[in-house]
């Protein structure tokens, strides 16, 4: 029998492996820089970025994104393919608990680290734009995000924001499960984090260059840009998009698991 | 530097297969994309055969009074009698032949044909006039310079060489062939950036996998000394990086070529789209060889930084990540930035700097930017040049002295 004490202590371990890699500050300090740099200078977002009604979110929709995806990237992909390129996969395996409990508790770990990520993300968004705007500006209404004039729903800057969270965690879940299950079927880090880009470009480019529907609405980068789901969904509704394109992916998500989780050996 | 251990570092790197599956579907991306236009009318009919006849009809002051009093918007209808019999012939040819409705097209290839060669023809007055508009409104800016006695300024010694470059340049001539389609290979984001992608990919391992597969030592130890296997992997690195630009390149002009047809008349860079105000007085295939060897200055400049990075550390995850954020974050910056005005500002200088600029030459070709080097008026696309020759140099200066200083260790 398992104790969940054990389950705890394993995930505690993992949690601090991933919170320990040096790509954490580095990201999370130049999506800080970056931000501080739209925000503040007029020069560098007129020059990048235009005119705009909120900085929080085109930051949440352009920015954030980007640094998270690559984020994921380079600090997931890591995971299982490491100890495959290090030829020492059979330790974890052998130890006391066994692998499938090893597996489930990097899970659970990851699981953990994306709500941080995501968390962490956010706080700098918010601490930067709450910071240098007024916190008036969260209440007004959008008129336009990134040039687009689309809009349709009424709703102030925090609710778009909301969204954006909410869009963006579900992406987050989708994205990391699949680099996970790329690190446990390869056998270097390097060919992980190739597969990891490698479909985020695909998917990239049928959500860019697709003439059929399906492929740019059911995709990675439609809740990756998650103000995309207000004017370019299946439904109308932007919350009921997101609940769709992401119950698409679920299923996604749970073979990727299940293939994570069940006892095969690296090729 | 020894033939043996080059083949033997080049196999180390081609024999990755994700890196062929990568290239293989990455051209099969870039033909999808492209396939896609070959059933669409502009493709399917051309007045490329008729070039010299409409050039010559071009000519006519009477077709220029048309489009000029129809505001660069007259119809075929209008322009129909100052075009020569031999076009009316071709279109008339097709007056029954209806368009590909799968393609979402309306109507019969005539209209269309017609409609196309109006807007040719009302396009190529409106971009001949917005030259000489341009041309004008540069010389009154100089002249308010002066009147305001800023004639010693930076400005006005760029609108100055921009003054003189615009009469130095050739003549816009009918743009009626496929240059556009070819040029835009590299102005695109996805050939350029899949080469470097391939390119990291490839080398982020060079050096730190001999850490992984515990050769590190034993070539440390080896019979052609440090520098030797240094020279060897350079090499080898740059041979497989020019080898990713050659062979994309070779991929994209098959596909286009053979979607677009081979384009057999060179035309001047002026004369293309996007191009209409451009001070550079090259020809459309002295832009595509520009671009292709700033595609291999690229190419070099991020085999040399990965060599480096990979040189530094024991995992090539960390060398893909920086040399993949430098190019990436750059590029992303020259694909947002507005670019206004010819002056390259501090702002500005981060995204024109980018590596991506070598390769994609569209936004300083299409406009002169200029830099302020101590008082110099620099074209930016040649600081922006040596700028990056001076990271490669730096870059593999320091992987050389970072490679011979390492000790030998279990």
């Amino acid at each position: 029998m398992i104790y969940p004490k054990v389950i705890h202590q394993i995930t505690r371990y993992e949690l601090e492996y991933l919170l320990k890699n040096p790509v954490n500050m580095f990201s999370a300090g130049l999506y800080a820089l970056v931000s501080i740099l739209i925000v503040i200078l007029e020069g560098f977002r007129q020059t990048y970025l235009g005119d705009f009604d909120s900085a929080a979110l085109e930051l949440v929709n352009f920015i954030l994104p980007v640094f998270l995806l690559l984020h994921m990237l380079f600090v997931l992909s890591p995971m299982f393919a490491e100890e495959t390129e290090y030829h020492i996969w059979e330790m974890p395996d052998s130890c006391n608990y066994g692998g499938y409990i090893r597996r489930l508790c990097r899970l659970i770990a990851v699981a953990y680290y994306l709500i941080l990520l995501n968390l962490s993300y956010h706080i700098i968004t918010a601490v930067i734009v709450g910071i240098i705007q007024p916190f008036s500006t969260w209440k007004e209404p959008v008129l336009q995000i990134g040039g687009e004039m689309k809009i349709v729903i009424s709703w102030a800057v925090w609710q778009h924001y909301l969204f954006a969270i909410f869009s963006l965690f579900f992406a987050s879940i989708i994205i990391g499960a699949f680099i996970l299950v790329c690190s446990r079927k390869t056998k270097t880090v390097m060919a992980a984090c190739a597969w990891g880009i490698f479909i985020c470009l695909i998917e990239y480019m049928l959500n860019r260059f697709s003439s059929w529907g399906p492929l740019q609405q059911f995709n990675i980068w439609q809740l990756l840009t998650p103000y995309r789901f207000e004017f370019d969904g299946p439904f109308y509704y932007p919350i009921t998009n997101v609940l769709v394109v992401g119950g698409f992916f679920t299923v996604l998500v749970a073979v990727s698991i299940w293939n994570i989780l069940k006892n095969n050996e690296p090729l | 530097m020894n033939m043996t251990i080059i083949k033997s570092e080049l196999y180390k790197i081609i024999t990755k297969k994700y890196l062929w599956i990568f290239l293989l579907i990455l051209s099969l991306a870039f033909s999808f994309i492209t396939l896609q236009m070959k059933e669409y009318t502009s493709v399917k009919y051309s007045f490329e055969p008729f070039k010299n006849e409409l050039q010559q009809a071009m000519g006519s002051p009477e077709l220029y009074k048309v489009v000029k009093d129809n505001e660069y918007n007259a119809a075929y209808s209008e322009i129909k009698q100052y075009l020569p019999s031999s076009v009316i012939e071709y279109i008339e040819k097709y007056r029954t032949v209806m368009n590909d409705e799968r393609m979402g097209e309306q109507g019969t290839v005539a209209v269309y044909l017609e409609n196309n060669l109006a807007s040719k023809v009302c396009n190529y007055f409106e971009r001949k006039d917005d030259r000489i508009n341009e041309i004008s409104n540069t010389e009154k800016k100089i002249m308010d310079l002066i009147a305001n006695g800023k004639e010693n300024g930076f400005e006005y010694l760029v609108q100055t060489k921009i003054l003189e470059s615009f009469k130095k340049a050739n003549f816009i001539q009918l743009n009626l062939g496929r240059w556009n389609q070819f040029i835009n290979i590299n102005i695109g984001w996805l050939i350029p950036s899949s080469t470097i992608l391939l390119i990291l990919l490839g080398l982020a391992g060079i050096y730190s996998d001999e850490y992984v597969n515990k050769t590190q030592s034993s070539l440390l130890t080896a019979k052609k000394g440090r520098q030797g296997i240094f020279v060897s992997k350079l090499v080898a690195g740059v041979l497989y990086s020019f080898f990713c630009v050659i062979l994309f390149q070779i991929v994209c002009l098959v596909v286009t070529g053979y979607v677009y047809g081979l384009p057999y008349n060179d035309i001047s860079l002026v004369s293309l789209f996007g191009f209409k105000l451009t001070p550079y007085t090259w020809s459309a295939i002295e832009f595509y060889c520009i671009q292709l060897g700033g595609s291999l200055l690229t190419a070099f400049v991020m085999a040399s930084m990965t060599m480096f990075f990979s040189v530094s550390f024991k995992s090539a995850l960390l060398p893909f990540f920086l040399s993949g954020s430098y190019y990436g974050a750059t590029f992303l910056l020259a694909k947002m930035i507005n670019f206004s005005g010819n002056v390259t500002t501090l702002f500005s200088l981060p995204a024109e700097l980018s590596p991506f600029l070598l390769q994609s030459m569209g936004d300083f070709g299409a406009k002169g930017r200029f830099a302020n080097l101590f008082g110099l008026a620099v074209p930016t696309h040649y600081l922006n040049i040596v700028f990056h020759i001076f990271i490669a140099v730096l870059a593999l200066v320091f992987c050389y002295r970072g490679y011979v200083r390492k000790q030998v260790k279990n």
